[in-house]
C-alpha cells in the first residue's frame, strides 16, 4: 500500500507500509479526506497501535493554518473523555524509508491519535437504519462527547457518521473535533472555506451535515454540533439523511428551505419524545435548538428509560420479593419506638407522625447532613422498613460509568451501613440505608445516622472533586 | 478486632441454619481510619456460597458484619447501563440488601451490611433469605436484559 504526500514545496514523498514518522512505523492507510490521511501505525516505544493523521499538503502551505493545527492538537490533547479518540502529540518529521523526488526534503506535520478497533456509524448505516434503544444509546454518548469538548471551548464543526467510531464494546469515539474547521465553517478571518465541500469523496458526507449558519459562511458555534447531532440521529432513525440530494448546490439549499420528514412518520417505533428532540436540534434557527448538549444528553437518558422500563419509568421495579406488595402504614408501636430513639439522639429532632394510610416520613438535620426517615410496612413480610435516606448531589453530565462503578466500589463496604442508589425520577444520587424496624436497636439507629455523616466526608466529599459536581 | 461474644453469635447463627461453614480466618486489612483485624468466612446455605466478614471499623465500638454474594461478571459492553439499572434497584427495590461492585474479583455482588448490635436470629435468617430472594430475581431480570456472565 502507498500513498503520495507532497510537503511545502510541493516535493512529492511516497509513503507506504513501513514508512517511519519519527518513532512511529506506518502499517496501512486507513482513510484519506479533506482533512488529510489516516494511517493506522505502531508505536514501538509503547507497544501500541495508533492512529496517525498527516497534515494535507495545501494546509501545509498555509502558516496560518499550520500554527492553528499544532495549538488546536494541544487543546485536544489536554481533552481526555471515554468518548473521544485521545490525541496523544502533534509533531512534524521527514518521513524516513519513504520515496521522495527531492533532495532536500522538508518534514510533513501529523497527528498521533487513539487507534480505535470498530466501526464508524457511516460504516454501521451501510446497512439501513440502526434500532431505535441502540440509536438512542450512541446518540448519548455523543452528546456527553460533546459536552465534554464545549465545556473546554472546543467546537467540533464537521460531525457526520463516518466520524464518530462506534468499538467493540458499543463505545462511541467522536474523532477529528476541532481539527475539521476548515471544512464547511469558517477561518480565523472569516473566509468561508465551503469550496472545499467540494471536493471528491468529501462532498456528500460533509455537506448533509452542515448547519444553516455553516452554509451562510457564518462562524460555528456550540449550537451548530447540535444541528449536525440531530442530523446524526435522523440518519440512525431513518436510514437515510435528513437532508439529501444528488447535488451539493442541493442538499446545501435544502438545508436552508425545507424541513425534513417527520420521523414519525419514517418509522412508527420511534417516541415522540424522540423525534421532537431531533426536530429542535434541527431548528434552522440555532437560537430554537438545545440549550447545551448536555441538555440533550440528559432528554436522551430520559428517552432511554422510557424505552427500557415503559411510562412507569424505572423507580416501580422491584427485585426483591419481600418489596413486592402493596405499602401500607408502619404499626404504632414501631412508630412510638423510633420517636424514643430520636429524643435520644436529640431532644430537639422532630418526632415521626402518625401513619394511618401510608408510610411516615420526616426529615433530620444530623451533624450538619440531612437525612429523610421514612418508615413503611410491607404487606408480604409484616415487618415495617426504615429507609434513611440523603440526597448526595445531582449525576455529573459525563463519564457516568465510571463514576456510577465508583458507587458501586463504595457500596462493597467502603460505605459502612449506607449504600450508594440513584433517584429515578431525579438523577439524584441518594446515599440509603434500609433496615427492619423490628430488629434495630437503639445502638444500630444512632450509628447510622452518625455513619452518614462520616460516609459524606470521607467519600461523598472527593467523589464531587473528582467528577467536578457542582 | 471484633468481640469474641460476636463471633459466637454469628456461628450460632449459621449452625441454626443447618449452612455448611469453613470456620473463619483473620486477616489484618486497611480501611480509611487505620487497619483492623477482619474476620472471613464462607457459608453454603440452599446452594448459595455467601462470604462474611466480621469487623469492628477503628475508633467504633460497634462490630459490623459483611454478608456478600457475587453474582455476575462486570460486562466488557453496556456497563454503565446496567451501574445505572444497580442503582436504581439500590434505591429501596432490594431492602436489606443492596448491589455493589467488587473491583479486584471484577464482579456484581449482592451486599448487606448490619452491625451486630442487637442482631438476633431472625434479622440474620431475614438478610440471608433476602440475599438469596434477590440473587434469584436479579439473574431472572438481569441476565435477559443486559446478557450477564453468571458468576459461578
Amino acid at each position: 500500500m502507498q500513498n503520495i504526500q507532497s510537503d511545502q514545496d510541493g516535493a512529492m514523498y511516497i509513503l507506504t507500509s513501513g514508512t517511519l514518522l519519527g518513532r512511529f512505523r506506518l502499517i496501512h492507510l486507513l482513510g484519506k479526506g479533506g482533512m488529510g490521511e489516516v494511517w493506522k501505525a505502531e508505536d514501538p516505544r509503547l507497544g501500541r497501535d495508533v492512529a496517525i493523521k498527516i497534515l494535507p499538503p495545501e494546509m501545509e502551505k498555509d502558516p496560518d493554518l499550520r500554527a492553528r493545527f499544532v495549538r488546536e492538537s494541544k487543546i485536544l490533547g489536554a481533552l481526555n473523555h471515554p468518548n473521544i479518540a485521545q490525541i496523544y502529540e502533534a509533531d512534524e518529521e521527514i518521513p524516513q524509508n519513504a520515496v521522495t523526488q527531492t533532495a532536500n526534503p522538508l518534514p510533513i506535520s501529523f497527528l498521533v491519535m487513539e487507534f480505535i478497533e470498530g466501526k464508524s456509524i457511516s460504516e454501521m448505516l451501510h446497512h439501513g437504519s440502526l434500532p431505535v434503544l441502540t440509536t438512542v444509546r450512541l446518540s448519548r454518548q455523543i452528546a456527553i462527547a460533546l459536552s465534554a469538548a464545549h465545556k473546554a471551548g472546543i467546537v467540533h464543526r464537521d460531525l457526520k457518521p463516518a466520524n464518530i467510531m462506534v468499538n467493540a464494546q458499543n463505545q462511541v469515539k467522536v474523532l477529528d473535533f476541532g481539527l475539521a474547521r476548515p471544512l464547511g465553517s469558517t477561518i480565523g478571518d472569516g473566509r468561508p472555506i465551503l469550496p472545499e465541500v467540494t471536493l471528491p469523496g468529501v462532498v456528500m458526507g460533509t455537506a448533509a451535515y452542515l448547519a444553516p449558519e455553516q452554509v451562510k459562511g457564518q462562524p460555528a458555534d456550540m449550537q451548530t454540533d447540535l444541528w449536525a447531532l440531530g442530523c446524526v440521529i435522523y440518519h440512525m432513525l431513518a436510514g437515510h439523511r435528513a437532508f439529501d440530494s444528488s447535488s451539493v448546490p442541493e442538499i446545501l439549499a435544502g438545508i436552508l428551505r425545507d424541513e425534513p420528514e417527520s420521523l414519525l412518520k419514517v418509522n412508527t417505533e420511534i417516541p415522540s419524545s424522540l423525534a421532537a428532540l431531533v426536530e429542535k436540534c434541527l431548528a434552522k434557527n440555532p437560537e430554537q435548538r438545545p440549550r447545551s448538549a448536555k441538555e440533550v444528553s440528559t432528554t436522551l437518558r430520559d428517552i432511554s428509560h422510557q424505552l427500557r422500563y415503559g411510562k412507569e419509568g424505572p423507580g416501580k421495579r422491584t427485585i426483591s420479593e419481600e418489596a413486592e406488595g402493596s405499602i401500607f402504614a408502619p404499626k404504632a408501636a414501631n412508630l412510638e419506638n423510633l420517636n424514643r430513639y430520636l429524643k435520644m439522639v436529640s431532644p430537639d429532632y422532630p418526632q415521626l407522625p402518625p401513619a394511618r394510610t401510608g408510610p411516615a416520613f420526616i426529615e433530620v438535620t444530623h451533624r450538619g447532613v440531612k437525612v429523610g426517615i421514612l418508615v413503611t410496612a410491607k404487606a408480604k413480610t409484616g415487618l415495617d422498613l426504615i429507609a434513611f435516606i440523603s440526597p448526595v448531589f445531582n449525576a455529573p453530565g459525563e463519564n457516568l460509568a465510571a463514576f456510577y462503578k465508583r458507587l458501586l466500589i463504595f457500596s462493597n463496604g467502603h460505605s459502612d451501613v449506607g449504600q450508594f442508589a440513584l433517584d429515578p425520577e431525579s438523577g439524584q444520587v441518594n446515599l440509603t440505608s434500609i433496615r427492619i424496624c423490628e430488629y434495630l436497636e437503639f445502638r444500630e439507629f444512632q450509628y447510622t445516622l452518625d455513619a452518614f455523616s462520616r460516609i459524606k466526608a470521607q467519600i461523598a466529599a472527593p467523589l464531587k472533586t473528582e467528577f467536578g459536581i457542582g | 478486632m471484633p468481640r469474641y461474644e460476636s463471633n459466637q453469635t454469628l456461628i450460632t447463627f449459621i449452625r441454626r441454619l443447618s449452612a455448611q461453614f469453613s470456620g473463619f480466618s483473620s486477616q489484618t486489612v486497611a480501611m480509611p481510619e487505620g487497619s483492623t483485624q477482619m474476620f472471613f468466612g464462607r457459608m453454603v446455605y440452599r446452594d448459595h456460597e455467601i462470604s462474611l466478614a466480621l469487623f469492628t471499623r477503628p475508633g467504633d465500638k460497634l462490630d459490623c458484619l459483611v454478608l456478600s454474594r457475587p453474582l455476575f461478571y462486570i460486562p466488557d459492553s453496556g456497563a454503565e447501563d446496567v451501574f445505572e439499572q444497580l442503582l436504581f434497584f439500590n434505591n429501596g427495590a432490594t431492602e436489606a440488601v443492596h448491589f455493589a461492585v467488587d473491583e479486584p474479583l471484577n464482579t456484581i455482588n449482592l451486599v448487606c451490611l448490619r452491625t451486630m448490635e442487637g442482631m438476633n436470629f431472625q434479622e440474620f435468617q431475614y438478610c440471608i433469605e433476602n440475599m438469596i430472594s434477590v440473587a434469584r430475581n436479579s439473574a431472572n431480570r438481569l441476565v435477559p436484559e443486559f446478557g450477564l456472565m453468571r458468576y459461578p
